[in-house]
């Protein structure tokens, strides 16, 4: 109680200062002339009861200060008095400032944009609700690039049949360019939309909940069923404008309709995961009947069942994939499958991860030369003002201040 | 150090206003200064200004409080009085200060017979 009136009290005399500096002038004035008179009575000379007076009151300037710090907030008038000293000493040394400024504003924005880079792809942990047991499978030898990393639809099948190490095995259509779908909104022109085919169990075994409506049915994936898309977050805002009633409608895709079940949620983002620049704007179902004679054609990726290891479940890929047969159908083609699982995250992350560690040292480097820079620049300003400091230390400064201003 | 006495000296002074206050009722910032310079018998030379600092942190802390009045030799002069809180306050400080002494007294008192 008594604590915080004390504080409404000082914060109000700090708005007060002139009138409650004026009173005190008075008060002061009134004490002096009092112990004059009283001085005057007692038979003093009148030279003399005035400088009695003076004497027992001590020095008048002090008092006022420490009344001023009794009553008032001495290090809120402190603070302000050392911030416009420090914008007066800014505004004088101009060349000081912004060779200061250019540089500070050059060493944390540098880091300020790696940072973010290195968050996003290092550090933030992939939008899936059970990101550490998502597994990317690819084949041993990568140099043949995208098509000697896929497997068949029947090859594809037999893995999800006969493992016994992944609750769900999934994979996407990794041949997709862009712009392969064209999207007529009624009379208008075609807008080119990017579409990228998924497994059936895609967005279940990733662990993505749609935004909108739901997800692909098993019959939706079957030859011949009622055409499906998914939206992504993205191009649901930027094509529909965030219309809600577009889930259960169809668009016309090709030329024919195609119904929007779902939409995806906005953290769900399909190129900066799989292919990093990417931009995927619908997905369809991979029906696997249609692309029975097409080869490999399915990017492959799994969701542990709790508690393999990544070396177990590499185990057994190591003794299942050389036995997976690529076509039923073709009994002639050679699969000489292999199968190296790679957690989700290693896969993301993958080349880029040393390279970026690399350029973040770098960067934090250049603060810390920045810092060297400034402090030298602040050292050689103080060689110059150690005049002024002796000086004013010996006047009786603080040192806390000192080193303020 | 300077900074101790300086605490020791502000607390006392701020008890020996109240209690002047108390025993004398209203009184400008002069006669506080001549009364407890009085009491004290000349014995703690006091700059009077000091008691300026002391006086407006009691007021701010509700102990005192202050009016503009006229001197009995037709002064303008700010009279200050004590509140109800203000005698609360200084029943406890002042039992406080009986404690500490008696018990200062007790232990300079058993230092000078281990002395001698």
């Amino acid at each position: 109680m008594g604590a915080l009136r004390e504080s409404w009290n000082r914060l109000q005399s700090f708005f007060q200062k002139q009138q409650r500096d004026a009173e005190l002038d008075a008060e002061i004035a009134a004490h002096v002339e009092l112990a004059f008179e009283e001085n005057m009575r007692l038979g003093m000379p009148e030279a003399e009861a005035r400088r009695q007076a003076l004497i027992r009151f001590g020095g008048v300037q002090q008092a006022k200060e420490r009344q001023r710090a009794a009553r008032g907030l001495p290090w809120l008038d402190i603070l302000l008095q050392d911030i416009r000293y420090t914008l007066r000493t800014l505004g004088r040394d101009r060349g000081f400032t912004i060779v200061a400024v250019l540089i500070l504003g050059l060493g944390i924005g540098a880091n300020v944009a790696v940072f973010s880079v290195v968050n996003t792809i290092l550090l933030r942990p992939l939008p899936f609700s059970q990101p550490q047991r998502l597994i990317r499978i690819t084949t041993k030898n990568t140099t043949g690039g995208e098509s000697s990393m896929t497997y068949s639809t029947d090859a594809t099948q037999e893995f999800q049949q006969r493992n016994k190490s992944f609750q769900s095995v999934t994979g996407y259509f990794a041949f997709t360019s862009s712009d392969n779908y064209k999207l007529t909104v009624g009379q208008g022109q075609p807008v080119p939309v990017t579409g990228i085919l998924v497994m059936g169990n895609f967005f279940q075994t990733l662990g993505v909940e749609p935004f909108l409506g739901r997800l692909f049915t098993a019959d939706e994936c079957l030859p011949n069923s009622r055409p499906a898309v998914l939206l992504s977050y993205a191009f649901w805002k930027r094509q529909f404008g965030g219309n809600r009633s577009i889930v259960g409608q169809a668009i016309d895709l090709n030329g024919s309709p195609v119904t929007v079940v779902g939409v995806l949620p906005n953290t769900f983002d399909f190129g900066s995961v799989f292919s990093p620049g990417a931009k995927v704007d619908i997905f369809t179902p991979f029906i696997m009947y249609n692309f029975q004679d097409d080869g490999n054609v399915l990017a492959l990726m799994g969701l542990l069942k709790s508690g393999v290891t990544l070396v177990a479940a590499q185990a057994e890929a190591d003794l299942l994939f050389p036995k997976l047969d690529p076509s039923l159908r073709n009994p002639n083609w050679k699969g000489d499958y292999t199968g190296r699982l790679l957690g989700m995250k290693d896969y993301v992350t993958g080349k880029l991860r040393r390279s970026l560690i690399v350029l973040w040292s770098a960067v934090g480097m250049i603060l810390l030369i920045v810092c060297v820079n400034l402090s030298n620049l602040l050292l050689a300003l103080t060689a110059a003002r150690s005049m002024e400091f002796a000086m004013r230390s010996a006047l009786g400064a603080g040192r806390g201040r000192l080193i303020r201003q | 150090m300077a900074d101790v006495k300086l605490d020791l000296l502000q607390g006392t002074l701020d008890l020996m206003v109240l209690q002047t206050l108390a025993s004398m009722g209203p009184l400008h910032g002069y006669g506080i200064a001549r009364r407890i310079e009085q009491v004290s018998g000349d014995e703690i030379l006091l700059n009077q200004g000091t008691i300026y600092a002391s006086l407006v942190r009691l007021q701010q802390r509700g102990w005192i409080s202050a009016q503009w009045g006229i001197s009995e030799n037709n002064r303008k002069a700010k009279y200050y009085a004590i509140t109800r809180s203000g005698r609360g306050q200084l029943a406890k400080d002042s039992a406080y200060w009986r404690r500490l002494s008696s018990v200062m007294g007790r232990v300079l008192a058993m230092q000078s017979e281990g002395d001698l």
